[in-house]
């Protein structure tokens, strides 16, 4: 029972969208995550709970908003907006396991580096970034995963356009709406294998970096 | 270029001051708590204390300078013998001699005489939470030397070890003595004094 050319093309473009999520999470974050576990700056609280917002807000709030901030700008209904919103929605399944880890590496590895004379941003990334490297992976999977259920906000500032802003999960709202329920069926099934798979890794790589640095 | 060292930190609560032999080594004692690994740290550049610290020529510190940690080359090893827990001994070594700068004054051993000197060879594809704390504190003092150091900073490196990699570590350590200034920390200065140029106490 193969997925109908609507349904693959809705597939296609929810993955396009998770992967370009996903890098631009990775490079946010890597900073972001670094100063949020370092810094004792009286801000870092505020932008963690920015950061944790989209855990509490309704997706359709933070989609409400986005809506009217991108009006003037002509990003509603694009893929350019979506990925914006994409990457405030998922923020928080990147940013909080990567600051965890970062704060978990402690400061004595790079108290190790800076007295052997690496300079800060050797520090950065021949220690902090390999030590990190499997919270990184874990996190980047966590937003990718997360990305590909969105709907709150994508209902809100992306439409229902095919192939520009119908994810998966409008599509399978629109399958069950109009009682196609074997669509439905397969697509959601497609989005369930799909997850496990992807966090399946997440769990392997948590336990293998904790056989090899805290045993 | 004036040889020798000066130390004068000033803590809120307690200041050190001490003049020592541009070579040799030098005990650190006190009780446990008065502060020996804090001033090992801050000598190192780790933490910031108000006050001078020259070393054979070198400004680490004054009243308006302060070097950061990786432009002094102190060769600190950490009591808990710390090591890159993401690198293999010999990857390790290899970080530390990266950035080992020409202008120091005795070239440091490589890591090869090293690891054979302190009998490390076995552990070199190990990765650091696989060692003892004995090979870790020869690890770390190994790294320490590979790295080029300019004062060697060693917080209780003698503790962890057996009787005969005692000998060996300290011979080392004598060694090294006779080109570089070694600062060391030690619960025991009756075995070393006799080898000792100067002595803290905290």
């Amino acid at each position: 029972m193969p997925l109908s050319a609507d349904d693959w093309q809705s597939l296609l473009l929810t993955l396009r969208l998770a992967a370009a999520t996903t890098v631009t999470l990775v490079l946010l974050a890597l900073p972001l995550s670094w100063w949020l576990a370092r810094s004792r700056h009286p801000l870092r609280h505020v932008v963690e709970a920015l950061v944790a917002l989209p855990l509490v807000l309704p997706p359709t709030v933070i989609g409400f908003y986005l809506l009217l901030l991108f009006a003037g700008h002509g990003l509603n209904f694009t893929f350019t907006g979506l990925l914006i919103g994409s990457v405030l929605y998922s923020m928080p399944f990147v940013v909080q396991p990567l600051t965890q880890a970062f704060t978990a590496v402690g400061v004595r590895p790079l108290q190790l580096a800076a007295v052997l004379g690496a300079p800060p941003l050797q520090r950065w990334w021949r220690v902090a970034v390999p030590l990190v490297l499997p919270g990184l992976i874990s996190a980047a999977l966590l937003g990718f995963t997360h990305t590909l259920g969105e709907f709150g906000v994508v209902l809100m500032i992306g439409g229902n356009i095919p192939g520009v802003t119908r994810l998966v999960s409008i599509a399978l709202y629109e399958h069950v709406e109009t009682m196609q329920y074997a669509d439905a069926h397969r697509l959601a099934l497609c989005l369930l294998l799909l997850s496990v798979l992807l966090m399946t890794p997440v769990y392997v790589m948590l336990r293998r970096w904790q056989m090899r640095y805290l045993t | 270029m004036s040889d020798g060292i000066v130390i004068d930190l000033q803590w809120p609560s307690r200041r050190v001051a001490a003049e020592l032999p541009a070579r040799g080594l030098c005990l650190l004692t006190g009780a446990s708590g008065a502060g020996k690994s804090t001033l090992l740290h801050a000598l190192a550049g780790l933490v910031r204390v108000p006050g001078a610290v020259r070393v054979n020529g070198h400004t680490w510190q004054d009243a308006k300078h302060f070097l950061p940690a990786h432009l002094r080359r102190a060769g600190l090893v950490f009591q808990e013998a710390s090591l890159l827990p993401h690198l293999t001994i010999a990857a390790n070594f290899r970080f530390a001699g990266a950035y080992a700068t020409e202008d120091v004054g005795a070239a440091p051993p490589s890591a090869p005489e090293l690891a054979e000197r302190l009998g490390l060879q076995a552990l070199l594809a190990q990765y650091p939470s696989r060692l003892s704390g004995g090979e870790r504190m020869r690890a770390a003092l190994a790294c320490a030397l590979a790295s080029g150091p300019r004062w060697m900073l060693l917080d209780e490196p003698l503790a962890a070890l057996d009787e005969a990699t005692r000998r060996r570590v300290v011979d080392l350590l004598l060694e090294q003595a006779r080109k570089l200034p070694l600062l060391l920390v030690t619960h025991y200065p009756d075995e070393l004094a006799a080898h000792a140029v100067a002595r803290i106490r905290l």
